[in-house]
């Protein structure tokens, strides 16, 4: 209850700042950021779900699982700062809201577990990739990342969206 | 050259399997996140009015105690001081750009609020709306607004007008997007 308390008076102190007006009273400027968050977005969530499908197996006797990393993954990294730096921006525009909805953990929760996986992912099975790299069935545990990858992405966008609302 | 072309037929075979592969599991998990749209939710708070009791309209006028304007909606909380419906209620006129059906429902729908809250919340249009609907200030602290429109159906802190007046007579219009139950007159024996 305190913590409650705690969020409500640093967010409502965050919105009230000259940064968090700015956000909301510039013409303009917020559905810019609302546009810039969704091609974050479809950067991140897009080349992720690429390299999702591949270790399922889609285009296995064709794309190499190194390749697909290599072009992809950075632009997923590119995908995920522009997400952050817009999300932060809009934020302390609307803290409180945020703060009081009851898809942020949800949201914030889902983001985490997907960031939580990928670092699994690489310090583990992803170490031995050129074992599997082409032509060859992926790893159960790869798999399993890429399920949890795909679904936490999406379900993010969908308490994302809930959080908006 | 027959293998040659044998392994042209394979490959495009394994091609074609791979892509028709690749539209189902991409489809499926695609799917997923829509099955969270199928249940209901409360979440939809501000931009719709789903969350809204579309059904009893309350009017309340009093002094506005706390602003934060601008995109993507301005919120205001508002101390109550009077509920009783004004006595030109049914002279009132439509504000510019509001929508006439919705307007007569509302008004015809509206009651004192009787909620036990002494200050509410209410969630209100962006500025751009503001301005098309012919508000180009914020509204201050310290200012009186009369207001009428529905309640949030989870505890009723949040009032989300339909239409709300300045203390010069000015009526401001805020509805876009449909109610989810038509609005009852306030006469209806039902209740």
């Amino acid at each position: 209850m305190e913590m409650a308390d705690w969020f409500a008076e640093v967010s409502g102190r965050l919105e009230q700042t000259s940064f968090g007006e700015a956000v909301r009273a510039t013409p303009h400027l917020y559905p810019l950021l609302e546009s810039l968050h969704i091609l974050g977005i479809a950067m991140l969530v897009g080349s992720a779900l690429a390299v999702d499908l591949r270790l399922l197996g889609i285009g296995r006797g064709v794309l190499p699982v190194t390749t697909v990393a290599r072009y992809l993954l950075p632009l997923s990294h590119i995908g995920f700062a522009v997400v952050a730096v817009t999300g932060a921006a809009m934020f302390t525009a609307i803290a409180q809201a945020v703060v009081a909805s009851a898809a942020a953990p949800w949201k914030f929760g889902l983001v985490a577990l997907a960031g939580l996986n990928i670092a699994v992912f690489h310090a583990g099975v992803y170490r031995s990739v050129r074992a599997w790299d082409l032509d060859v069935r992926t790893p159960v545990r790869a798999q399993a990342a890429a399920l949890v990858s795909a679904l936490s992405w999406m379900a993010a966008i969908v308490a994302g969206r809930f959080l908006a609302y | 050259m027959r293998d040659a072309c044998n392994g042209l037929n394979n490959r495009g075979h394994h091609v074609l399997a791979s892509r028709r592969r690749a539209l189902l599991v991409g489809g499926g998990l695609a799917a997923a996140p829509l099955l969270a749209l199928l249940t209901p939710s409360r979440a939809m708070a501000h931009h719709g009015w789903g969350t809204f009791d579309t059904r009893h309209a309350y009017f309340v006028a009093g002094i506005v105690t706390n602003v934060r304007w601008g995109n993507p909606h301005s919120e205001v909380a508002l101390r109550v001081q009077r509920t009783d419906l004004p006595a030109n209620w049914t002279q009132r006129e439509l504000p510019p750009g509001g929508n006439e059906r919705n307007f007569r429902l509302t008004m015809a729908s509206a009651r004192s609020y009787v909620g036990e809250h002494q200050e509410l919340h209410l969630v209100l249009a962006g500025p751009s709306w503001m301005q098309r609907w012919g508000l180009n200030r914020r509204l201050e602290v310290g200012e009186s607004i009369e207001a009428v429109g529905y309640l949030d159906a989870d505890g009723g802190r949040d009032l989300r007008p339909v239409m709300f007046w300045l203390a010069d007579g000015q009526g401001i219009w805020q509805q876009l997007t449909a109610f989810p139950q038509q609005p009852e007159p306030v006469q209806t024996p039902a209740r």
